[in-house]
């Protein structure tokens, strides 16, 4: 199990485009990869558990991955959020 | 609601103007009660499930495949569908809930409940609207699990009509042949929906939260839609008839005027050229110049990229950005204004110091001086991203003093150098200016010009500390309007002034295209005018009318 804090960048929050961004880059993972937001934990794999985080412009969350490729996972998604989503 | 004989009249909110007559076409509801008492084994329930979402798929692949290639929005709207539909959470929680005995359509419908309360919690207005592309994707999945051997399409346009519905989805939407929608009239919805968004990208007349009763749904009934004042008429008697035609044709004379505008140069009846430009604040904005044929880019603002964030911009950020905008430009004079902020902004990562009065504070170039290495990285980023444009000028916003002009300057050439002993190339013929819009600086125009070679007047501001009047002030009333007989002297004198040093000058404030100043601004002798992209048809019509 590994995990990474990050903030989201994005003004607008996690809206629809950045959400489907983050769910298909983690779908492409074999590890189980989940969100964790104010007591909140999703499935990171799903853009509309995603959205109902209601994550804002400057929330902190955290990234959970388990799995054989979670180091490299949670990095990509690291990246991700760090570019704003935008690839 | 009635305002004659058999004529009914339904107010609503506009979405996308336009005036349209025609057949109503009343949408039905669909059925989806069928089959829904059929419960099979587990096995049954969960093929019948993902039946619906192979049949859903397949929907909405082809509706893809039919989109025009040009209609990326619509695209991306069904893109996002289909993501939804293939939902690994909504897919693991209606197994888990078949295997607990529900039926397909029963765990279905709960899990698409239990989404649709999480997303009424949510704050933000944007993101609860999101649960109509959830409603949308599940009435299909829905009508697929009910009735696996029948096509899920409930709308058929025989005929161009006006489309009058609870509700719409922006999936049925873009399934419509688009030739035959005339005008979209919805009892709910909101103008921030995707079908919303579409129907304004798609120019299809919109009206939503509009009263209507859709009780009679006889054929045959005539409507006329007008979204510009937001009203749905039925059955107009000939005298209400010939009203909104007469409307009706003006406002398609004017469009089709307006276009008769565009691919050509700004001229009065004189002859005399006044190109237009279109103020943006980055590349979403591209579009919209070329749309409206704007002549150059008078005003570029930079800030935005500066705005809203936890650190400043990168360089190469930056660089990215300018040069979007230069390339989606070609040809085209650009103007871009440095960073102009102030204290009243929050700038988390630039530690502002709380002003009395930030308008009369530590803003524009007297903020980029002060915040050097800021400065430097967005020249820097400029002056890389130059080599994309062909006519670009760098503008120096809020300048008071000759100093700030000569240091500004001497930064810029402090970056040019750094770029030459590191051989990365620059456009070399970059013109420099300034904003005016502080008044004393109106005074010093013969100095100004043996620094710079165009000044921009940034009538907002420059009317503000000229008139010792806050825009924003609602109370201050007629004495907040520019058409003030000193201000007005004052821009003549600085137009003159101007020229009579050598000095381009152009007005990039929002009184460029007004009425009565527009025409002033050109008799003074204005070289150039810059406004929002949507303003520029209208104001070259304007002018194509003044001596």
């Amino acid at each position: 199990m590994a995990e990474v804090k990050k903030v989201l960048l994005n003004k607008e929050g996690l809206h629809a485009r950045p959400a489907g961004t983050l769910a298909k880059a983690a779908a492409g993972f074999k590890s189980k990869i989940e969100l964790q937001f104010n007591q909140k934990k999703v499935n990171a794999k799903s853009s509309l558990s995603l959205m109902t985080l209601g994550l804002a412009h400057n929330s902190e969350f955290t990234i959970l991955a388990d799995g054989e490729d979670s180091e490299q996972a949670l990095k990509a998604l690291a990246d991700l959020v760090d570019k704003e989503f935008k690839i | 609601m009635i305002s004659a004989a058999s004529t009914k009249v339904f107010k609503g909110t506009t979405v996308s103007k336009g005036i349209a007559r025609g057949p109503i076409y009343f949408k039905k509801e669909l059925n989806l009660t069928n089959g829904w008492a059929v419960r099979g084994s587990v096995t049954d329930e969960q093929n019948r499930y993902n039946k619906a979402v192979d049949l859903s798929r397949t929907d909405l692949n082809q509706l893809i495949a039919s989109m025009d290639v040009s209609h990326s929005e619509g695209r991306d709207v069904i893109e996002a569908h289909i993501q939804l539909l293939e939902d690994p959470e909504v897919q693991d929680q209606v197994f888990a809930k078949i295997e607990n005995g529900f039926s397909a359509i029963e765990a279905y419908s709960t899990v698409v409940e239990d989404f649709r309360n999480l997303f009424a919690q949510l704050d933000d207005e944007y993101m609860k609207q999101r649960v109509h592309d959830l409603d949308d994707v599940s009435k299909r999945v829905l009508f697929y699990i009910a009735n696996p051997n029948e096509t899920y399409e409930n709308i058929s346009l025989t005929q161009p009509s006006i489309l009058v519905s609870d509700d719409l989805s922006p999936s049925q939407l873009l399934g419509l042949d688009k030739s035959k929608v005339l005008g979209v009239v919805l009892k709910h919805g909101s103008t921030q929906s995707h079908t919303s968004i579409l129907c304004r990208s798609l120019e299809i007349p919109c009206i939503v939260r509009a009263a209507i009763d859709i009780d009679d749904r006889e054929s045959k009934i005539i409507g006329f839609l007008d979204s510009i004042a937001g009203d749905l008429y039925l059955n107009p008697d000939p005298q209400i008839e010939a009203k909104l035609e007469s409307k009706r044709k003006s406002y398609i004379n004017e469009l089709s005027l307006l276009q008769s505008f565009k691919n050509m140069a700004t001229k009065t009846k004189s002859g005399r050229l006044v190109p237009l430009g279109a103020n943006i604040s980055g590349p979403q904005d591209v579009e919209s110049v070329l749309k409206n044929d704007a002549e150059l880019v008078g005003l570029y603002r930079t800030e935005f990229l500066f705005l809203d964030r936890t650190k400043a911009p990168t360089e190469d950020e930056q660089f990215e950005v300018y040069k979007k905008v230069f390339e989606g430009l070609p040809n085209k004079r650009i103007i871009l204004r440095t960073l102009d902020i102030g204290g009243d902004k929050v700038i988390s990562y630039l530690d502002l110091e709380k002003e009395e009065n930030p308008f009369l504070g530590v803003r524009g170039i007297r903020l980029c001086l002060k915040y050097k290495e800021l400065f430097k990285d967005q020249l820097r980023a400029i002056l890389r991203a130059s080599v994309y444009a062909s006519d670009l000028g760098i503008m120096f916003p809020m300048v008071s003093t000759l100093e700030e002009i000569t240091d500004s300057k001497k930064l810029l050439d402090e970056v040019k150098k750094e770029l030459r002993l590191k051989n990365i190339p620059y456009n070399e013929k970059i013109e420099i200016g300034v904003m005016m819009e502080v008044p004393s600086l109106g005074f010093m125009l013969k100095e100004v010009a043996q620094e710079v070679t165009f000044i921009s007047i940034g009538t907002n501001d420059l009317f503000q500390y000229s008139n010792a009047c806050d825009r924003m002030n609602a109370d201050l009333g007629s004495i907040s309007s520019p058409n003030h007989i000193g201000f007005l002297r004052f821009l003549k004198f600085i137009i003159e002034e101007s020229h009579k040093y050598g000095l381009h000058v152009g007005v990039c404030g929002s009184i460029a295209h007004h009425p009565q100043i527009m025409p002033f601004l050109i008799e003074c002798g204005v070289d150039d005018l810059s406004m929002t992209a949507q303003h520029v048809l209208e104001a070259r019509k304007a002018i194509a009318s003044l001596n």
